[in-house]
């Protein structure tokens, strides 16, 4: 009787420990989805039909950033292809967005149920390793449109040395939004440096009345702007490769964190932070930035081009400008330039249609509109002769941009390399670790070096 | 003799056919994943690259008790027992003293009753983001009413503080938690014998001891297993901690489940499966203990 108590008791306390409980809302949107990737053996939602060739295709595309404007344009462009070529059907699968990614890894694991995916800068390393997404050369070869791609396109085109991977659809480009009214109160002209915003910041900071100088972002994703600030120091001359921006050039896998500029700009990047910034401002992440300065609590923003939208909508049009990216004592202006785009899966049915698809979706055309739509850098030079909206407007200042390179350039983390997933879920703590004084400016890019350097001589040089 | 038997046998195969789902589905949905689940724990299995998974051993355990600065396990386990431990404390003393309120039937006690049901309804996610928003820095209710109360001068940063991060998460956990305890004490209370507090007024016996010698006995089960489950969910509840701070600042405000949902998000399942073998391990061995400690099986009702 004992024992069998004591097993119904062990096995009990099991099941109990094993079960969530009541309410984790299992969707646990973003994050326990992929553990079930890896367990279960889920089907795919659609299967691209085969038929016998000549007859009814269907082509299935999944999307990651997803929004319900965007999806309209992309059924548009789609519902265009459809009409030249009636025996393919494209599908558009739309999951939300926080966990498209991990629907999307689900799907190519088990090598069904998408011949189109939409291909991120974070997740490009990820699939291309994997050898889930197909390598496009031999299409890109072909297409007459390759001669108006922009530089930038290029570069992502061929991110990875091995194969094309994807075509990107659009640029994220970060610019300096800022309160021109405020500015003008206190007779400040446009900043075009980093210490021009650190010195108006000093000059509009005032607690007492909620006003501060400039949206910090320490929360997620905080690292990328430390980054900008580091790169703008030192300039790009040392760097060792756009992409792969944390390694010196020439070094061997010597990282850019042992240089006394970096130092210099990390102690700038703190003071910023300290005298400048709201002080929660060290767990801010896109949105409490965006609300800061649309909200009236922050005189300056860098953000992407989508931030325009709310801008507009909710102030009015002489309180805000937006300019180009503040440049370094190196003189140039160095920033990510996030990117996604289209990939074609490796196990497709059909890749002579799907990369005639993917090459439509991304011919000049029908990449300009959609950029406009989506508030994107299109990836044809011609785009501003297409549409207005690239040439004039607050827009317009992006493309102006474009055509100075050698002032405002782009340079990446390297998210080549595998150590990068695990770099960004700890890269923010140790950075708000040091900026609320827990760690020295030294264990920092002690910590830093010694990760890539790590990194480097794992996995060799990826660029 | 041959009818008798084959009967038998026909029946013990409808009886085993009967009870044969009800072995595979547990089989299937919860041993089955659990046991791959656990077994990733002991390989490098990174999603960046599925085609270098191999067996490690005990690797990823060492990793997670690695002595470094950029390691947070020791101050996430800590946190964890800070997390359920007050919240738990906080949840019952209100839960209870709320059912006691409402043992008696009032007018209007099954409204409040759905009222003070509503937390429990709503996605633990939703209430993150409301409650963050509450305790916004700048423009959270939280400091505007505080500051109108005059019981601070400017306004704190409550979630962007390592020092009141963990404990505003807490906060909110509190309120979230405090309607399952009700609800369950109020049914217990009211299966609670009228004619026990008749003989003890008879007996002239004050509300306190009332209390302690009538009503705890009786729901005694009820509490010993309510508290058993919550503190097992509330373990594994890391879907506030997730929306409010993500575990910041620093990592001071992390829970050993949110933790784990980090690792998941930068694609090491071995590492996080080691750290979800843990929280098993962890979880089994506490309610072993609990359960034979309370002599819960003993129980009579």
């Amino acid at each position: 009787m004992k024992k069998r108590q004591w097993t119904a008791l062990l096995l009990t306390a099991v099941m109990l420990a094993g079960c969530g409980g009541g309410n984790t809302a299992t969707g646990t949107s973003g994050a326990s989805d992929g553990t079930t990737a890896a367990a279960s053996e889920g089907a795919a939602d659609t299967s691209a039909e085969v038929k016998a060739d000549g007859e009814a295709i269907t082509i299935t595309l999944v999307e990651s950033l997803t929004s319900p404007e965007r999806t309209a344009v992309l059924r548009e462009i789609a519902d265009k292809y459809q009409a030249e070529h009636p025996n393919i059907t494209i599908d558009i699968i739309s999951p939300p967005l926080e966990n498209a990614d991990a629907k999307i890894t689900q799907m190519l694991m088990n090598q069904s149920g998408a011949d189109i995916v939409e291909v991120r800068d974070s997740t490009v390393t990820q699939y291309a390793t994997n050898d889930w997404i197909a390598d496009l050369q031999q299409y890109i070869d072909g297409w007459e449109e390759k001669g108006t791609l922009t530089e930038s396109a290029d570069e992502v085109i061929h991110y990875l040395s091995d194969g094309a991977y994807l075509i990107p659809y659009g640029f994220y480009q970060r610019g300096l939004f800022y309160r021109i009214d405020w500015f003008t109160e206190k007779g400040l002209d446009q900043p075009e440096t980093w210490q021009d915003i650190y010195d108006a910041g000093i000059a509009i900071t005032d607690p007492s009345s909620s006003r501060y100088g400039y949206s910090f972002r320490g929360g997620t994703s905080g690292y990328q702007y430390a980054d900008t600030v580091y790169w703008s120091w030192i300039g790009m001359d040392q760097l060792a490769h756009p992409n792969a921006a944390y390694f010196l050039k020439d070094g061997n896998g010597a990282t850019i964190f042992t240089l006394p500029e970096v130092k210099e700009a990390l102690h700038f990047y703190k003071d910023l932070f300290k005298n400048t910034c709201p002080l929660d401002s060290i767990a801010w992440g896109f949105s409490e930035m965006v609300q800061g300065f649309v909200g009236g609590t922050t005189a300056m923003l860098i953000q992407d081009p989508e931030v325009i939208a709310t801008c507009s909508a909710d102030m009015q049009d002489d309180q805000w400008a937006l300019v180009p990216f503040p440049k370094g004592p190196s003189g140039q202006a160095v920033s990510p330039n996030g990117f996604a785009g289209w990939g074609m899966t490796s196990f497709t049915a059909h890749p002579e249609e799907t990369a005639d698809f993917l090459l439509f979706l991304s011919n000049a055309d029908n990449n300009t509109y959609f950029a406009k739509s989506y508030s994107t850098i299109p990836i044809h030079s011609t785009a501003a002769e297409k549409d207005v909206y690239f040439s004039e407007g607050r827009f317009a200042m992006y493309m102006q941009m474009a055509e100075d390179p050698d002032v405002y350039c782009h340079a990446a983390y390297p998210q080549m390399y595998e150590a990068f997933a695990t770099y960004k879920t700890e890269v923010d703590m140790m950075y708000q670790k040091y900026l609320t004084d827990e760690i020295s400016d030294d264990d920092l890019l002690q910590w830093l070096d010694e990760f890539w350097t790590q990194a480097y001589q794992n996995e060799g040089q990826k660029w | 003799m041959n009818q008798p038997s084959k009967l038998k046998m026909r029946r013990n195969r409808f009886i085993f056919f009967m009870i044969l789902p009800a072995i595979l589905f547990p089989i299937i949905f919860t041993y089955y994943p659990m046991v791959k689940g656990a077994m990733m724990a002991f390989q490098s299995y990174n999603l960046m690259n599925v085609k270098n998974i191999k067996w490690i051993g005990l690797d990823n355990f060492r990793k997670l008790f690695a002595q470094n600065t950029s390691n947070n396990f020791y101050t996430t386990m800590f946190n964890t027992v800070k997390w359920v431990g007050i919240s738990l404390s906080a949840q019952f003393l209100v839960g209870f003293s709320m059912a006691l309120i409402l043992k008696k039937k009032f007018k209007g006690s099954s409204l409040y009753q759905g009222l003070i049901f509503f937390p429990w309804a709503v996605s633990g996610f939703i209430i993150g983001i409301m409650w963050r928003w509450m305790f916004n820095g700048t423009s959270g209710v939280i400091n505007d009413i505080l500051m109108k109360m005059h019981l601070i001068s400017q306004p704190v940063g409550w979630l962007a503080s390592k020092n009141t991060a963990l404990y505003s998460c807490i906060a909110a956990n509190i309120w979230y938690g405090i309607p399952f305890f009700t609800i369950m004490i109020t049914a217990a209370l009211r299966g609670v014998s009228q004619d026990l507090y008749e003989a003890a007024d008879v007996d002239g016996a004050s509300p306190v001891q009332k209390f302690i010698h009538i009503t705890v006995p009786c729901i005694r089960s009820v509490l010993l297993l309510t508290v058993l489950l919550r503190v097992i969910w509330i373990f594994n509840f890391p879907d506030l901690i997730y929306s409010m701070t993500q575990g910041g600042p620093a990592g001071s405000s992390h829970i050993i489940t949110s933790y784990m949902m980090q690792l998941v998000q930068s694609l090491d399942y071995g590492l996080a499966s080691a750290v979800g073998v843990l929280c098993i391990l962890f979880l089994a061995m506490f309610a072993a203990i609990y359960l034979a400690a309370t002599k819960y099986t003993d129980t009579e009702v």
